[in-house]
């Protein structure tokens, strides 16, 4: 988000300058045979005049193509959508363990790996975690186990001990979501998922 | 991002000083003789006296395996 806000800026901050250097030249008729009212033709916009022109006759008039229409309807939820994700405010990089005392998600998510590691279920182990505003981590922890395991009693006890693990060491979990996957220990693929 | 404070002529590695907060980033070495929480309000007790009015965060960079007898140690990274 930050990338395309930055993207966003530049255009338009680029954009305005030429505006405003092109409206410098014709205002104050620095260049003879300028005229304010060929802006738009100079600057190869009246293309695009014409078209705003009409979609704004077309509203006013109430005669919108569905396109067009569906065309607005996407633009202001885009519009809405953008200005809720510019207001809420930034996900953490850190995870809270308590007011005052952090602990990065590498640490966390090395921390996951390691209880994984511990249980007897788990063969290969891989995380995800995100820190959340507020204390615990939101914790994505995918495992695998052989072939012939029962699925469901081994993300239980893999979450488990993970938990517990992690309870130990005084990092709080918001929300700790378990994956396993059948695995062949030989090649490392998988294929039943629960 | 190495957390660091440049000060004339030293670098104190693992402390940040701004004008509102002091943060302590540590290495905690395992097996935890407490967890880390504990171990982060130890801590900031210790460093609470030295800053004054500043807040003091302690931020747990990663947790290593220690082979060595004493165990338990917080490392300023």
């Amino acid at each position: 988000m930050r990338i395309f806000n930055r993207v966003v800026v530049v255009l338009l901050l680029a954009g305005l300058f030429v505006l405003g250097v092109f409206g410098v030249i014709y205002s104050f008729d620095l260049l003879p045979g300028y005229r304010l009212a060929e802006l738009p033709q100079t600057l190869g916009l009246s293309q695009v005049y014409d078209g705003a022109q009409g979609v704004v006759s077309d509203v006013e008039n109430g005669t919108l193509t569905e396109i067009a229409f569906l065309v607005l309807v996407g633009v202001a939820l885009l519009g809405l959508i953008l200005l809720i994700l510019e207001l809420k405010p930034p996900t953490p990089r850190r995870v809270e363990l308590q007011k005052g005392a952090y602990a990065t998600r590498s640490a966390v998510k090395n921390q996951v790996l390691a209880a994984a590691d511990q249980a007897p279920d788990a063969i290969n182990s891989s995380a995800r975690v995100k820190a959340r505003r507020g204390p615990g981590a939101k914790i994505k922890l995918k495992a695998g186990v052989r072939r012939g395991e029962d699925l469901r009693a081994a993300r239980s006890r893999i979450s488990e001990q993970v938990g517990e693990y992690l309870g130990t060491a005084g990092i709080p979990v918001n929300r700790l979501k378990v994956k396993v996957s059948e695995t062949d220990p030989r090649s490392g693929g998988g294929s039943r998922v629960n | 991002m190495e957390a660091a404070t440049y000060g004339p002529g030293e670098k104190v590695s693992g402390v940040v000083v701004t004008p509102e907060e002091v943060q302590v980033h540590v290495v905690a070495a395992y097996p935890l003789p407490k967890p880390i929480p504990e171990l982060a309000q130890d801590i900031r007790e210790r460093v609470s006296p030295k800053v004054g009015s500043r807040g003091v965060t302690v931020v747990v960079e990663d947790l290593e395996m220690n082979d060595e007898p004493e165990t338990g140690q917080a490392v300023v990274t």
